[in-house]
């Protein structure tokens, strides 16, 4: 991987340009301490020939590497999460934005993204040609925005549900993809690495245990306390046999639904857990919404990520099309909090933003953002 | 699949009714002014009934079933205004409507509809819209959500025939709650519509349709397990709904939506006959059904509630309190591009919608009148200038 030959004129002429523009260096096999590199794609919706793709529910397909990096944390604690995408081949067509929106997925969820400019973005800068000059700013402003490394970026996740395995061998297809698209259904959701596991996070309401294998005599010990006091576990075919009573009506067709203690196990009808995009929209139906952390309206192809606490809470919001919507954006964060700001490098200044009470939250009414903002309530 | 008695009947007395117009017999319907959804609701709600007759003679010891208006996704709005006050029927009138339907005496109250893509509950289809579910649920004894989007965990429908043999379709396939019940309501919100011109009481009940048979993802041969999608056979005819339900008539059907929906719509309130109507536009839109039949849409505070037993009545006098004319033809407003639903239910013998013919108590028209006609006009001029460029 290469930087650009030429940058622009003050960073030529400086000993470090790079760390001038407020980047760090990377060369292949040559990582600064402490950090680790994972593959990933090109935050945004999937760019293809003749416009984007479409998931299984007809809505464009997005990519995101929130959940790579949160998952590569989890597994390497300490260390920072950078991801490296494949270059932009020489016929793509990238908007600045996309820059933009893979700075900001990263960073929102505590990582970092290595920026490969196109060959077009390198003769522009080359030849100081205006749009790449504006673009280059731009992008210089989202990594010195996030570069002042706020704790807004380290936040834990907030979360009512958590996906619990070990995320690999067997399992890491199914687990991966889980992970990948609750958040692309706007569910938040903790991660618990079974392989490690000691007890599960405080204040959950739902659990995944999607693995092939049973749990650990641990892990099922934990799972079946936190059924008893009242939590739910959606699991499969590894789980065995659900003591409890099968309730007559379940939220979904493809799981039966028992009662255990106060609280409730679900396992698909058919025994199987073997459709990620499924078992997440399936996790959001067991669940239900009376325990959700947060909504959005109009929030499109918005991606949502919800940290902190009850007492504190930061959702970033990356608008993964690039462009403002149409359509006024509203969020509800639950919590009685009492004032809301909305930290983005679309503005020069930190925005604050009227909030009012509703059931057992606030809603706020966001100005339009096109790439990325946190809105930090307290 | 089950051939109900309802459906016999229907085949029975379609045998009766004349293949030509019929006016029904004049109806009573009662306007209200109510300046918001809090305590001037109640009182108005009730006062309306009392006008009607009484709602204690028409639910005690009854089951009940209210179809209320949630098109469309709860997590989409106009602008940053809560779905209620723009498109939803708003849960107060859904509650207060219930509680009264309670006092009256009814065994059972059930609220029904078909919401946007989903066979899960209503409680959580409403919690995604900034709802609590328990106000309505607690409003009076034994009330329910049922969604009717499908046929329900034991997948069984029932079969509703249209007299007549439809404008379109000779009969429906419906989720089994709309024959169990003794009365059936619609609590629709008064709106401007794209493709109908208006949607009032009747239009409402285009949304009983499961999409597990006439959506998008709906199965070829059977129904789908669970519904995906919208209902784009209604507007376009492109397919058929699954095999094993009644099929559209196969001679002089239309293609165009602004022919067709008007046509199902009647046919589809003279399967499942409305008992009792009622619309409400104390806060509501103007310019369209819903946040994506923009540009042109606004917001606005019509402060009026209607209710009737004929839904033809109901729907006209609706007509008028939006300065719209219930005998209009087609290419005049608010029916510009379609036909006039309320003639195609007259024909259809639900009931009349000639002004001469309707009693009104209450408010007047001309004390409860909103100009969603007016409106209209902005809105044409508008898209007429973002064309010209």
């Amino acid at each position: 991987m290469e930087w650009p030959i030429s940058w622009p004129a003050a960073w030529r002429a400086s000993k470090s340009p790079v760390e001038m523009a407020g980047f760090s260096r990377y060369e292949s096999g040559r990582l600064p301490p402490g950090v680790i590199v994972v593959k990933g794609d090109w935050a945004g919706v999937a760019r293809q020939t003749g416009g984007g793709s479409a998931g299984p529910t007809g809505a464009p397909w997005v990519d995101s590497n929130g959940w790579r990096i949160r998952l590569a944390r989890m597994q390497n604690p300490g260390r920072t999460v950078w991801v490296e995408c494949e270059a932009a081949k020489d016929n793509d067509v990238i908007r600045p934005e996309q820059y933009l929106l893979g700075v900001a997925d990263a960073a929102a969820h505590s990582g970092r993204w290595v920026v490969t400019l196109d060959s077009a973005f390198q003769k522009g800068l080359d030849g100081r040609a205006a749009l790449a000059t504006t673009a280059w700013e731009r992008l210089r402003g989202a990594v010195k925005f996030f570069g002042q490394r706020e704790d807004r970026e380290t936040l834990p996740a907030r979360a009512a549900l958590a996906v619990v395995s070990d995320f690999a061998g067997d399992n890491e297809f199914l687990s991966h993809e889980i992970l990948n698209l609750a958040a692309r259904q706007q569910l938040p959701y903790l991660l618990v690495d079974k392989s490690k596991f000691t007890r599960l996070p405080d204040g959950l309401k739902a659990v995944v245990y999607a693995d092939a294998q049973a749990p650990s005599t641990v892990l099922r010990a934990a799972l079946a306390a936190f059924v008893k006091g009242g939590g739910l576990l959606i699991t499969g075919a590894a789980w065995g046999k659900a003591e409890g009573t099968a309730l007559p009506d379940s939220p979904t067709v493809r799981y039966t639904v028992y009662t255990v203690g106060q609280g409730r196990i679900a396992i698909p009808t058919d025994s199987k857990m073997d459709d990620p995009y499924l078992v997440a929209a399936d996790a959001q139906m067991l669940l239900g919404h009376r325990h959700d952390v947060m909504r959005l309206w109009n929030g499109g192809i918005l991606g949502a990520y919800p940290t902190g606490d009850a007492k504190r809470t930061v959702v970033h919001l990356i608008n993964y099309s690039g462009r403002v919507g149409g359509d006024p954006v509203s969020l509800w964060i639950a919590g009685a909090f009492q004032n809301a700001t909305l930290f983005s490098f679309e503005f020069a200044e930190p925005k604050k933003l009227a909030l009012t009470r509703q059931r057992g939250g606030v809603e706020i009414h966001l100005p339009p953002l096109a790439v990325y903002g946190a809105v930090e309530v307290r | 699949m089950n051939l109900t008695r309802r459906a016999m009947l229907a085949v029975a007395g379609a045998a009766l009714i004349p293949g030509r117009a019929v006016a029904a017999p004049g109806s009573r319907v009662a306007v209200a002014q109510c300046p918001d959804y809090g305590r001037s609701l109640m009182p108005a709600l009730s006062r309306m009934f009392d006008q009607l007759g009484g709602l204690e003679k028409l639910v005690r010891g009854k089951t009940v079933a209210m179809k209320v208006n949630l098109t469309g996704s709860p997590t989409y709005r106009l602008g940053y205004v809560a779905l209620e006050s723009t498109h939803y029927t708003h849960p107060a009138v859904i509650g207060v409507t219930a509680h009264l339907m309670g006092r009256a005496g009814a065994r059972r109250i059930r609220i029904l509809e078909s919401p946007w893509s989903t066979a899960g509950p209503i409680e959580e289809y409403v919690l995604q819209a900034n709802w609590e579910p328990d106000e309505i649920l607690k409003a009076a004894p034994k009330v329910e959500f049922v969604n009717t989007n499908w046929g329900g965990p034991k997948m069984k429908y029932s079969r509703f025939m249209t007299p007549n043999g439809g404008h379109i379709y000779p009969g429906f396939d419906l989720h089994p709650a709309y024959e169990e019940c003794d009365v059936f309501v619609s609590v629709a919100k008064m709106k401007d519509h794209v493709t109908a011109g208006i949607t009032l009481s009747m239009k409402n009940c285009f949304g009983i349709t499961p999409c597990t048979i006439y959506g998008a993802g709906a199965g070829a041969d059977a129904p789908s397990l669970t519904p995906t999608g919208g209902r784009g056979m209604f507007h376009d005819g492109l397919r058929q709904p699954s095999k094993s339900s009644p099929q559209e008539r196969s001679h002089n059907v239309p293609k165009d939506g602004g022919s067709r929906v008007p046509r199902i719509v009647a046919d589809i309130v003279a399967a499942r006959p409305i008992h009792l109507a009622i619309v409400e536009a104390v806060e509501t839109m103007a310019g369209g059904e819903g946040p994506w039949t923009g540009p042109g849409l606004r917001v606005v505070s019509p402060k009026v509630l209607v209710a009737g037993l004929n839904p033809v009545a109901t729907d006209a006098v609706c007509m008028r309190l939006m300065n719209y004319d219930p005998m209009a033809q087609r290419g005049t407003a608010p029916f510009e591009t379609c036909d006039n639903t309320l003639a195609l239910a007259e024909q259809h013998g639900v009931g009349t919608r000639d002004p001469n013919q309707i009693e009104v108590v209450g408010a007047t028209i001309e004390q409860a009148k909103f100009n969603f006609a007016a409106l209209r006009e902005e809105k044409k001029k508008l898209i007429g200038r973002r064309r010209r460029g």
